[in-house]
């Protein structure tokens, strides 16, 4: 069976300096990759290639397999339903209700009652912790609650694939520990590959989950989870440590 | 030496200039090329969402621009009336001032001062609401869930631009000759059934028609370049240039189009 997610030789640069260089990696079927890195190094930038949002310069990404540069057009917006993505800010559609937010790609893209579309939406978010909010708009939540209702939205199409940018940006420790440990679940239980992005300590140590580190535009070590979680008390000591 | 120097700087920076114009150009025609095919490649899908959107940029160009354009129009059919009948007849054309209110109202103010009304309240909001979406990555989470912005935001958009500018400038036409008149009294005095009587038969078909022309126009290019501006936004410090290089694009272009319009009517007679 192909990898969830496979990059090949992957190089990007900006402002004429080498962001991505040379980088590869696979994340198999219900795997689950965590990259950290300084600030600047590149890693936003190397989950874009990896998600399609731009073009490397050179190399591949594989979804499933399947090079998303020989997709046409239909074939992308499939396999896109098939993936989800977290920026790095919430990025809710800012004048539809959170149930209309999670609701708008069940609603493009499957053709469900909307008492299907409903039990869904309100499943996915049962799952990230939220009660109560299908009427509210996304500036009346807070910060972890806009967090998790833009989990929850690139869950709801059940995807195979989940790429994770800062998942936990301004959330407090203990509830970026909460995320974790609702991702490392859904990974354990539904198989959903990940591809995270975090520079959050707490988030790291919640994933339980070798990490590796982008620096100089490569991918560098992976460090064992028991030294993750048992030592560098912060980002600075096992980046420090890493590089 | 130097002023051939300066005269080539100005060449180039012409001829950056143009490329740059002809580039906008081609971009916005491709947009309106994807704004048409959105219709028939989306089909069904998300015609919920799309027709949600609509019905909410109507209500804001449309419904909540009610007031602002019928006032416009009133005071503009009142100058038109009290100028029409007081001064005409002096001319011995009194007879004629239907004809006038139709041509000037109907054919050229209605259409003309509905599209600033529009894009000053709608155009410059329309621009700064996508490019926000596009600063806070709201267009990008929209393409990674499969949904093309064009089919969700400027497809809709288009639409309601279209749908209102029309609307509006019926309502324009109303209100400046109906409105007009009755203020007018003041000034002048003429039956309504004789009034009314007048302008309706120098109505002609051909007057709705280029009227109705010149607001699909207008409103698909508020729609387009206000769309066009917040599209191309990459940063928060351009979505208040987007706004104001919309108004200003918008307002060119609608007396441009104007202009070309007028003149061709005229010469084919219609």
């Amino acid at each position: 069976m192909a990898d969830a997610f496979s990059a090949v030789d992957l190089r990007f640069s900006f402002g004429g300096q080498a962001l991505i260089d040379g980088v590869g990696f696979g994340v198999p079927q219900g795997g689950l990759f965590v990259i950290t890195g300084r600030s600047g190094s590149g890693k936003s930038t190397l989950l874009e290639l990896c998600s399609g949002q731009h073009a490397p310069e050179s190399g591949r990404v594989l979804w499933d397999g399947a090079c998303i540069a020989d997709l046409n057009h239909d074939e992308l917006v499939r396999a896109k339903q098939r993936i989800g993505y977290v920026f790095q800010k919430p990025a809710l559609v800012h004048n539809f209700t959170i149930y209309d937010n999670l609701a708008l790609p069940l609603r493009y893209h499957r053709d469900l009652a909307e008492r299907d579309i409903r039990a869904t939406v309100h499943a996915c978010m049962e799952e990230m912790g939220l009660f109560n909010v299908d009427a509210k708009y996304p500036n009346e939540l807070s910060a972890a609650q806009s967090r998790c209702a833009a989990i929850a939205r690139a869950l709801v199409m059940g995807p195979s694939l989940l790429f994770l940018d800062e998942p936990t940006s301004g959330v407090d420790p203990v509830t970026a520990r909460g995320i974790a440990g609702v991702l490392k679940g859904l990974n354990a239980s539904r198989g959903i590959a990940m591809v995270v992005v975090c520079t959050s300590i707490e988030f790291l140590k919640g994933l339980q989950c070798p990490v590796t580190v982008l620096q100089d535009g490569k991918l560098h070590d992976y460090r064992d989870p028991a030294v993750v979680s048992a030592g560098a008390g912060d980002m600075f000591s096992l980046l420090r440590e890493a590089l | 030496m130097k002023s051939m120097n300066r005269f080539l700087q100005l060449v180039d920076r012409l001829g950056a200039w143009a490329a740059s114009m002809g580039k906008t150009a081609f971009d916005v025609i491709a947009l309106f090329y994807d704004t048409v095919t959105a219709i028939f490649v989306g089909g069904k899908k998300g015609i919920a969402a799309s027709l949600k959107q609509t019905v909410n940029q109507i209500l804001f160009t449309g419904v909540e621009a009610f007031w602002l354009v019928g006032i416009i129009g009133l005071l503009c059919g009142i100058t038109i009336i009290i100028q029409a009948m007081t001064t005409m007849p002096k001319f011995g054309v009194g007879e004629y001032f239907g004809n006038i209110l139709v041509m000037v109202v109907v054919r050229e103010l209605g259409p003309f001062f509905t599209s600033l009304v529009v894009v000053g309240r709608s155009g410059s909001a329309l621009a700064a609401y996508i490019g926000n979406m596009r600063v806070a990555k709201e267009l990008s989470a929209l393409e990674m869930m499969g949904i093309d912005p064009v089919h969700f935001i400027v497809m809709p958009a288009f639409f309601a631009m279209v749908v209102s500018m029309v609307c509006l400038s019926v309502y324009f036409d109303v209100i400046a000759i109906i409105g007009g008149y009755f203020i007018a009294q003041v000034k002048v005095s003429i039956p309504f059934g004789f009034f009314m009587g007048t302008v309706l038969d120098s109505l002609r078909p051909n007057d709705i028609i280029i009227s109705i022309f010149k607001n699909v126009l207008f409103g698909s290019i508020v729609a387009l370049m206000s769309c066009y501006h917040g599209l191309a936004v990459t940063n928060m410090r351009e979505v208040p240039q987007a706004a104001l290089k919309s108004v200003v694009s918008c307002m060119i272009i609608t007396l441009l189009i104007n202009i070309l319009v007028t003149f061709f009517t005229f010469f084919l007679s219609l």
